[in-house]
């Protein structure tokens, strides 16, 4: 019993694993929705495969569903997603219509006893105006940061987020101001994936050898898709300072391409020309979770320059394996990197040079800082803590939200 | 030893944080803000840097301080906030007046106001608890240290934080266990004088154990 959730004992300890067994018992068994729209690829679905067996271990019941949508409709959502995160693109009403009218013909998949229903993103919010009277809470979770996005569209959604019971965000400055309550929950990584599980060495040297990477170059590796927001045109710039000052790397960009950004194709074309002229640059195109483990695990340093960052989990991940992160001084980065204790937080290329040759060239400040972020990560953003957040939601909203402190399972 | 043992229960506390809609940019929204949100809100950020490992005291203050410290870059004020310790305050209520009596003699020497930027700005936070059962309990000292190892970090911060200041009590829960039940004053004594104001709850946690251990 609850094996799924006490394989993080060795990783958290007894104390933290029990805490979320005991406030599970506290809640007693409950109906979970989740609805979302894609079961591949993303975050999203990255973090519901990974929490779905522990609540099932934890003993409740759990269901994933997705809308359907024919092409057009999944253009529109893309839409509001580049809106959300500040790129200029025109809705008009018929628009507008035509996503409820299809949000409309998903209404079938609602659960009728379901005690939590959980809509992830925007694009199934509208599900809320099938809301029936019959005691189920409603949660809308985003996963976005809408601090850039247009007011307008933010309006627009406003009324069906209003609607739910409490919606949830990574982080404060990501809230929509609604009139319920807004909760912050982080997200968090899975310990036991390919991407994340300890590798043995010889598998390690298997993912660099089918690259071609030399292990005894320092590695300085982001990883991360290749568009704007990301900036990997930056990590170059501050690679090739630290170039110039003659300390030995190696620059490894790895990542998928942004198929949802519009300039993205230029993006990865200017990148790829840069690295043409660089030996020293690589570039990995969709390498396999097992080999960005191997990457993160064999780099000297990791770097994640983005100019926005909603939260940023392969940041998370790449801590989580012992590495001391530079990392851009916004959003989720933000919130996870101590600076210089953790990693250093960094504003220009400048910067980020100073810190990766800090880093190259002192050994032991790398490792302790390594060591503090592994840390971190173990104690605030591995899947049991945000098991718990979400156990703690809903046994708030079954107390109605109430303020304070609530006294459970005990005599007053 | 006195009289028949009561067995020491320990609890949990677990948190979850919510968005009070309020936030600053400033100092003087900072003290508007303090001044207008809840006690949960103020309890929160004089209590959230035991949560943050570190290994630099430099980050162990509370965060108001610490705001101010890295985004305003005002290292007086900062240094004054930084000082207001809660477990020498009666109540969240005279934490909060000494915070905002900082703050406005600070802005009423006419100092410049810096503004930051919207992604910099402070959010006032609050946090709803469930207080519960973890499940044990102990009876005599070895058991304690067992379940003192076993906690959950959010027990260790009910029972040497949060009882204290929730419900007035004048010393942590263990050390009043261990004098009461088991007339361990001098153990009771050393963890009531753990300095928690320097500290995050996992070397509270270790020094209580090294406590326990008699070293």
């Amino acid at each position: 019993m609850n094996n799924e959730i006490k394989k993080y004992e060795s990783l958290m300890g007894k104390g933290e694993i029990n805490e979320i067994i005991s406030l599970a018992k506290e809640l007693g068994p409950v109906k979970i929705q989740n609805i979302n729209s894609t079961k591949q690829g993303g975050g999203v679905a990255e973090l519901l495969i990974s929490t779905i067996p522990l609540f099932q271990n934890l003993g409740f019941d759990v269901s994933w569903d997705v809308i359907s949508g024919n092409h057009s409709f999944f253009e529109i959502t893309k839409k509001f997603h580049n809106i959300l995160h500040g790129i200029h693109i025109p809705i008009n009403p018929q628009i507008r219509k035509k996503y409820e009218k299809n949000v409309k013909a998903n209404y079938e998949i609602i659960s009728d006893d379901a005690d939590f229903i959980i809509i992830h993103d925007p694009q199934p919010l509208p599900l809320i105006m099938k809301r029936k009277d019959n005691g189920t809470k409603w949660i809308w979770r985003c996963h976005i940061d809408v601090t850039e996005g247009d007011k307008r569209l933010i309006g627009y959604l406003r009324q069906f987020i209003d609607r739910y019971d409490c919606s949830v965000y990574h982080l404060p400055n990501y809230t929509f101001s609604s009139f319920h309550d807004e909760y912050i929950i982080q997200p968090a990584i899975d310990a036991f994936t390919d991407k994340n599980r300890d590798l043995s060495d010889k598998e390690i040297n298997k993912e660099l050898d089918r690259y071609e990477i030399d292990p005894e170059i320092p590695i300085v590796l982001q990883v991360s898709r290749f568009d704007k927001l990301k900036n990997p045109l930056g990590v170059i710039k501050a690679f090739q300072k630290v170039r110039d000052v003659g300390v030995s790397a190696q620059l490894i960009l790895a990542g998928g391409e942004a198929d949802d950004d519009p300039e993205g194709d230029k993006v990865l074309e200017r990148v790829e020309k840069k690295a043409q002229k660089n030996p020293d640059i690589h570039i990995l195109k969709s390498p396999p979770d097992i080999a960005v483990n191997a990457l993160q695990r064999s780099a000297s340093v990791i770097v994640q320059r983005s100019i926005r960052e909603g939260f940023g989990l392969v940041v998370t991940e790449a801590m989580f394996k012992g590495k001391a992160v530079v990392g851009s001084n916004v959003g989720g980065i933000r919130k996870q990197i101590i600076h210089g204790e953790s990693g250093f937080l960094v504003e220009t290329d400048e910067g980020t040079a100073y810190r990766i040759q800090q880093l190259l060239t002192n050994p032991e400040l790398n490792e302790k800082l390594g060591e503090e972020a592994r840390k971190t990560v173990i104690k605030n953003f591995l899947m049991p803590n945000l098991v718990k957040n979400w156990i703690l939601l809903f046994l708030s909203l079954k107390h109605d939200g109430r303020k304070g402190a609530v006294r459970l399972g005990m005599s007053e | 030893m006195m009289g028949k043992v009561k067995p020491f229960q320990f609890y949990n506390e677990s948190r979850i944080t919510t968005f009070t809609g309020i936030k600053a940019n400033s100092l003087s929204s900072m003290y508007k803000g303090i001044h207008k949100v809840s006690e949960e809100s103020i309890f929160f950020h004089m209590h959230q840097c035991y949560f943050r490992p570190h290994f630099s005291p430099a980050d162990n203050m509370n965060d108001f301080a610490r705001w101010i410290w890295i985004h305003i870059g005002e290292y007086s004020i900062t240094e004054k906030l930084a000082m207001v310790d809660p477990f020498l305050c009666d109540s969240v209520r005279e934490c909060r007046k000494k915070l905002l009596t900082y703050l406005k003699d600070y802005l009423g020497g006419g100092a410049f106001i810096p503004r930051v930027s919207r992604d910099k700005e402070f959010y006032f936070l609050e946090s709803k608890s469930f207080i519960y059962p973890a499940g044990f309990e102990a009876k005599n000292l070895n058991e304690f240290r067992k379940c003192i190892q076993l906690s959950a970090i959010n027990s260790i911060f009910y029972h040497m934080i949060s009882s204290r200041m929730r419900y007035g009590h004048k010393i942590n829960d263990y050390s009043a266990w261990l004098s009461e039940n088991l007339s361990e004053n001098e153990k009771a004594e050393r963890i009531a004088h753990i300095n928690l104001f320097s500290s995050n709850l996992w070397d509270i946690r270790d020094r209580i154990l090294v406590i326990l251990d008699g070293k």
